[in-house]
């Protein structure tokens, strides 16, 4: 933070100097003087971050110029300075909005040093609120928060865009690490309810007979070990947004007792007899098949179709194209600079390693699998024998992509010399075959290398 | 013992001679006025300006430490905020003589 901008409004010259110099002695203010409460009204303006205000003022009274401050700057911190010990003007004021109140005596000097620190701490802390909030709204920004470039992504980026600018309820449905919650923090981090709280719950994640208490909160004595009131998720996501991931796994009585609340907007703390409205946006995700669970008569239809709203049906990593290239290098860029390490490179090698593999755990695998091969490689470009994949399924893999055997044998043997540093003699041995069959290999490769054949 | 007591100032000044010149010809520029304009409105019998003029000079007796005032100038200010004359003559005449006395000491102290 710069400069302090101090603005003293005071007809008493004699006071406004001793004030101040009693707070220009802080290098870090910027103290301007007023006489008349019209110059200072007239300067406001220039965005004082203080105000000192004289409650005797010649022109105008004190409380209509706190008034037109709170009007226009409602946020301006304003310390009375009053020659009058009068607890009646003291109490009008602070309902005015002002901050301090402080009587003109030998010890004002010092009084009012300690207000506008205090009140200093109190603009910084404000200022530094703004400053994160501006970041965790640039975090959640869509094309910051979920990288893509497939059409299929612009698809989803065009949904998540519609779910902003309304309350509609979203339902989110993908594979494990498709990046759901992500999405539903995206939607909320950009929608008119982003001051007010995010809150998670994975349905999964609490045991069938806490989950009641967690949504929807308890009362002193609803049970053994209920010690206390406990506002539920919902309570606590008050005109905010909830999301409830693993929504498939629900227990249907639980479903019944959710379906109540989502049509009468209102939560019943267990043991309590009061309905507390609720004003909750409602996001719920699931890597299950929800229409097949209510067909399967796991999941209630009616739920289905209250909490369906916007559908938004994220692709499994492997449908997503170069889109693994392009988050592969933003883990990777990432996590090089979290952890102060010159940048990294992908060898061609490794990206078409990364464009063969399925990913089951999609992108949370691939954020994993690329941490892991930035901490293990040793040079500057990463190889393909850098990454720890899943073995079973990269071998099946492997023989889906339908090769002939003569490929797969140099595939194998590619892979064998990349492994032992092109040592000939160490993996015609590994592999049991003769040392002129791998050379004649390589020479084969060159020459295709170069496309002579 | 001395009529004022600028130790409160001379403290705050830390030293800082231009802050205590810039104090003193504050204090010997608007002090004076102001005792002017209490006494104008005492022979005008403008009571309400009686109150403000007190009220002001107030804070100046506090500032330059003229502690046989304190008392009488609150008392000036309260007696005429409600709009009564009682004492008030005498207690005017004993803040126009002891200032006056001020200021002279404060000018001789500082020239």
């Amino acid at each position: 933070m710069g400069n302090l901008k101090i603005f003293v409004v005071e007809d008493d010259l004699l006071y406004a100097t001793t004030l101040t110099y009693k707070l220009s002695l802080n290098p870090d203010y910027e103290i301007s003087h007023f006489e008349r409460g019209k110059d200072f009204l007239a300067n406001l303006y220039k965005k004082p971050d203080i105000v000192t205000l004289d409650y005797s003022l010649p022109d105008i009274n004190a409380s209509e110029i706190l008034r037109q401050i709170k009007q226009t700057h409602p946020d301006l911190p304003v310390i009375i300075v009053s020659g009058q010990d009068d607890i009646a003007i003291a109490i009008e004021l602070f309902k005015a909005g002002a901050d301090d109140y402080i009587v003109k005596n030998q010890d004002t000097h010092a009084l009012l040093w300690h207000s506008v620190q205090n009140l200093r701490e109190k603009v910084e802390l404000k200022e530094e609120i703004e400053h994160l909030k501006e970041e965790i709204s640039q975090k959640y920004d869509f094309s910051q928060a979920i990288k893509g470039n497939s059409a299929i992504m612009q698809k989803i980026y065009g949904l998540m865009e519609k779910a902003v600018k309304t309350n509609i309820n979203v339902s989110i449905t993908g594979e494990t690490g498709t990046g759901k919650e992500v999405v539903a923090k995206a939607i909320h981090y950009n929608s008119k309810r982003k001051s007010k709280p995010f809150i998670a719950v994975n349905v999964t994640a609490i045991p069938q007979e806490l989950i009641e208490s967690e949504l929807f909160g308890h009362e002193k004595g609803a049970f053994t070990g209920a010690s206390s009131r406990r506002l539920g998720k919902f309570e606590q996501a008050e005109k905010g947004t909830i999301f409830l991931d693993e929504i498939g796994d629900m227990d249907i009585n639980m479903q019944a007792k959710l379906l109540r609340v989502l049509q009468e907007k209102e939560v019943t703390r267990i043991g309590g007899n009061e309905n507390v409205k609720i004003d909750v946006r409602l996001i719920c995700a699931t890597h299950k098949n929800l229409l097949e669970e209510v067909q399967k008569g796991n999941f209630r239809e009616d739920l289905y179709f209250r909490l369906l709203g916007l559908p938004i049906v994220l692709p499994p990593l492997r449908d997503r194209g170069n889109d693994v290239l392009l988050l592969a290098k933003y883990f990777l860029d990432a996590f090089c600079e979290e952890n102060e390490m010159s940048r990294k490179t992908l060898s061609k090698g490794a990206k078409e390693k990364l464009l063969k593999y399925p990913f089951p755990g999609n992108v949370r695998e691939l954020k994993a699998v690329i941490e892991l091969a930035a901490v293990m490689a040793n040079e500057k470009e990463i190889q393909a024998t850098d990454f720890v994949l899943t073995e079973g399924n990269d071998f099946a893999d492997f023989l889906q992509e339908e090769h002939t055997l003569k490929d797969y044998t140099r595939q194998i043997v590619m892979q064998y010399l990349d492994k032992y540093d092109n040592n000939v003699l160490e993996v015609a041995r590994k592999l049991d075959i003769g040392k002129s069959t791998i050379y004649r290999m390589l020479k084969e490769k060159k020459l295709n290398r170069y496309g002579f054949i | 013992m001395a009529l004022y007591d600028l130790s409160t100032i001379t403290d705050m000044s830390g030293g800082n001679n231009d802050f205590m010149k810039e104090f003193i010809s504050t204090f010997l520029e608007s002090t004076p006025a102001t005792l002017s304009e209490l006494l104008e409105a005492w022979s005008a019998q403008d009571l309400e300006q009686v109150y403000r003029s007190a009220h002001k000079l107030k804070s100046s007796i506090d500032l330059a430490g003229v502690s046989s005032l304190y008392d009488e100038v609150r008392l000036v200010e309260l007696t005429a905020k409600k709009g009564e004359t009682e004492g008030l003559a005498e207690s005017i005449t004993k803040i126009e003589e002891v200032l006056k006395q001020v200021f002279e000491e404060i000018k001789q102290e500082f020239s």
